[in-house]
């Protein structure tokens, strides 16, 4: 290659590496799905859903705007909350387990997905966190010192 | 998105990056290196090869074991040259028969095939043979380019590598180098410049124009050669790689020489360099594009449009190359010397890559109507040394009697000759009316400078 398309080329790539820092990647792939199909202008909540999802590139400037964030997982099969860690400025935290009607389904067999429950722990904004019919694993007061909980 | 697309995108990305890195980087420092390639590292002057060690130029070869051949013997003549060989040898009398007929019958190219296909050996038979190739690519060469080019390509071998695998995994290995038949025809071309300068000396005058003409011309066509071929041997012996010519006749060549118009050779070929290696293998390196042209030999006006056409002003380097000319344009005027210049550049990038030069003496059977060289020396000597001209600032201008200068040396020492005639016009031009011109004049008659208080 001649010196001068590389230099331009190595230019190129740094704009292109400096650009997909600002793409949200999800590691879950249901986590994603849910924020496809739910998010709003700054609520995601599983009692709304979109009419058409989201499609192609999600931004993580427009993840930082969520002040509220709820997923029902039984309608989403979440195994790992990792990327709740995007939603950084959120004040409210929903995470449930529960059926179409009132009727009692047990609860979540993910054991493990609230594992990584502590990337919220930066949040400045956070005040309430409500985990209903989960397997609780960590001790989650000490993780959001500023927040009330909730557990169910 | 999904996380592991991000992860893959970005090791595509940085292994990209990396490359253009080291792409630039080892561009950076191609293009850094100009300065020494506007030195003139290799010279050639009289017929022999000079290497420049530190600020001196020191002779590389010496003529060995050479047969010696009447002064009216005509060098110009090759077989006449070549029965010498053969006298008093059944073996290199037998080859010189072969190869006469081969000459009658089949011509000029098969002749000089036939003796390149064959084994180098180191004989005086060798010695004969290759002296034929190098007669009959001069008497040939404002003819066309194909002998040139066949040649050239005999002077260059595959380079198999160790082992014979792929020595050089980013291109396999179609890699060439340069072999010996390239040196024999170089030392045959130095046998023939003495032959020819030793009959000059001779010689007194040329029986008429046309055979100074002729003389002239058989003269410049040795000097224009064997500067293409030391010069192609000094800086073409890395590694080349085979290119074709989709505008030219769409073959592929190692090395492809064509002739201008205005009687410059100019050589094309793709030189490679490896710039990461891991013992003998090497897994990175750079090809450049580059063109050698060889001026036609002048009577000292040097011809600079090729610089100007073919290189790109960037660095305050190119002012070496054309005060470097400027040098030998004067001292060819004064000394009635014959010069050629090479000039190696990139062709995509118009950067100097190399510079050489080569000058002879001149002589009255090459029409030299000016002063021939060995009388501008004497001349020289003459007004330097005590009573002289010049001989009273002789101390101060630097002269030392106990080291005149001769034809032998007058290649070594031409730039500090050039600082000397400099200085004697600092010194002297104003207050005594000194032209440059001057030094080389016959000025016996005249009384010797005398210092003014």
């Amino acid at each position: 290659m001649s010196y001068t398309i590389t230099f331009y080329l190595g230019i190129f790539i740094i704009i292109l590496i400096f650009l997909m820092e600002r793409i949200a990647f999800f590691k879950d792939e249901e986590f994603l799905r849910a924020v496809r199909e739910t998010m709003g202008k700054d609520r995601i909540s599983l009692a709304k859903r979109r009419e058409k999802p989201i499609k192609g590139i999600i931004r993580k400037s427009s993840l930082r705007k969520m002040k509220f964030l709820s997923i029902n997982f039984k309608d989403y099969h979440v195994k790992d909350i990792t990327d709740l860690g995007y939603f950084k400025n959120v004040e409210t935290i929903i995470l449930t387990y529960m059926g179409d009607d009132e009727e009692d389904i047990g609860t979540y067999e993910e054991e493990n997905v609230l594992d990584n429950l502590h990337f919220v722990k930066n949040f400045k904004n956070l005040r309430r966190v409500q985990l209903y019919h989960l397997k609780i694993n960590c001790d989650v007061k000490s993780v959001c010192p500023n927040a009330k909980v909730f557990i169910d | 998105m999904k996380l592991k697309y991000r992860n893959r995108i970005y090791i595509a990305l940085i292994l990209i990056l990396v490359v253009c890195i080291i792409n630039v980087l080892t561009g950076m420092y191609e293009l850094t290196s100009s300065d020494y390639n506007v030195t003139a590292n290799q010279i050639i002057w009289n017929g022999a090869r000079y290497n420049r060690d530190e600020n001196e130029y020191k002779r590389i070869d010496n003529l060995e074991n050479i047969v010696e051949i009447p002064k009216d013997c005509d060098v110009k003549d090759i077989w006449a040259v070549a029965s010498y060989y053969a006298k008093d040898d059944v073996e290199c009398d037998a080859r010189l028969k072969e190869l006469e007929k081969i000459y009658d019958t089949e011509g000029k190219k098969a002749t000089v095939e036939n003796i390149l296909s064959q084994e180098l050996g180191n004989n005086k038979k060798t010695v004969m043979e290759y002296l034929i190739v190098d007669g009959i690519l001069i008497s040939s060469l404002r003819e066309d380019e194909k002998l040139l080019n066949t040649v050239i390509e005999y002077c260059f071998d595959r380079d198999y590598g160790f082992f014979g695998y792929k020595r050089y995994i980013d291109i396999g290995n179609k890699l060439y180098r340069k072999n010996e038949k390239l040196e024999e025809i170089i030392k045959a071309f130095e046998i023939l410049s003495k032959y020819t300068i030793d009959r000059a000396i001779a010689i007194p005058e040329p029986k008429d124009e046309d055979e100074g003409a002729v003389e002239t011309g058989y003269y410049h066509g040795m000097i224009q050669l064997f500067q293409t071929f030391s010069s192609m041997s000094y800086f073409a012996d890395d590694l080349l790689l085979e290119r074709s010519y989709p505008h030219g006749d769409n073959r592929k060549y190692i090395v492809r020489a064509t002739i201008k118009e205005d009687y410059d050779i100019v050589l094309s070929y793709k030189k490679y360099k490896s710039f990461i290696n891991l013992g003998n293998i090497s897994i990175y390196g750079k090809y450049k594009n580059l063109n050698m042209i060889v001026q036609y030999t002048g009577f000292g006006y040097l011809d600079y449009r090729d610089i100007e056409e073919n290189i790109a002003f960037r660095s305050i380097a190119i002012r070496k190359v054309y005060d470097k000319l400027f040098e030998i344009d004067i001292m060819s005027d004064h000394f009635g010397l014959r010069s050629t210049y090479v000039l190696i550049y990139d062709t995509d990038m118009n950067t100097i890559e190399g510079f050489s030069y080569g000058i002879y003496p001149g002589f009255i059977l090459f029409n030299e109507t000016n002063i021939d060289t060995p009388e501008a020396i004497r001349n020289f000597n003459t007004n330097f040394s005590k009573g002289g001209y010049f001989g009273e600032f002789s101390n101060e201008l630097e002269y030392d009697e106990n080291n005149p200068l001769t034809l032998e040396n007058f290649g070594e020492r031409m730039d500090e000759i050039w600082d000397m005639n400099k200085k004697t016009l600092e010194v002297l031009g104003k207050d005594y009316n000194i032209s440059m011109e001057m030094i080389v004049m016959d000025l016996s008659g005249e009384e010797p400078l005398k210092r003014k208080e």
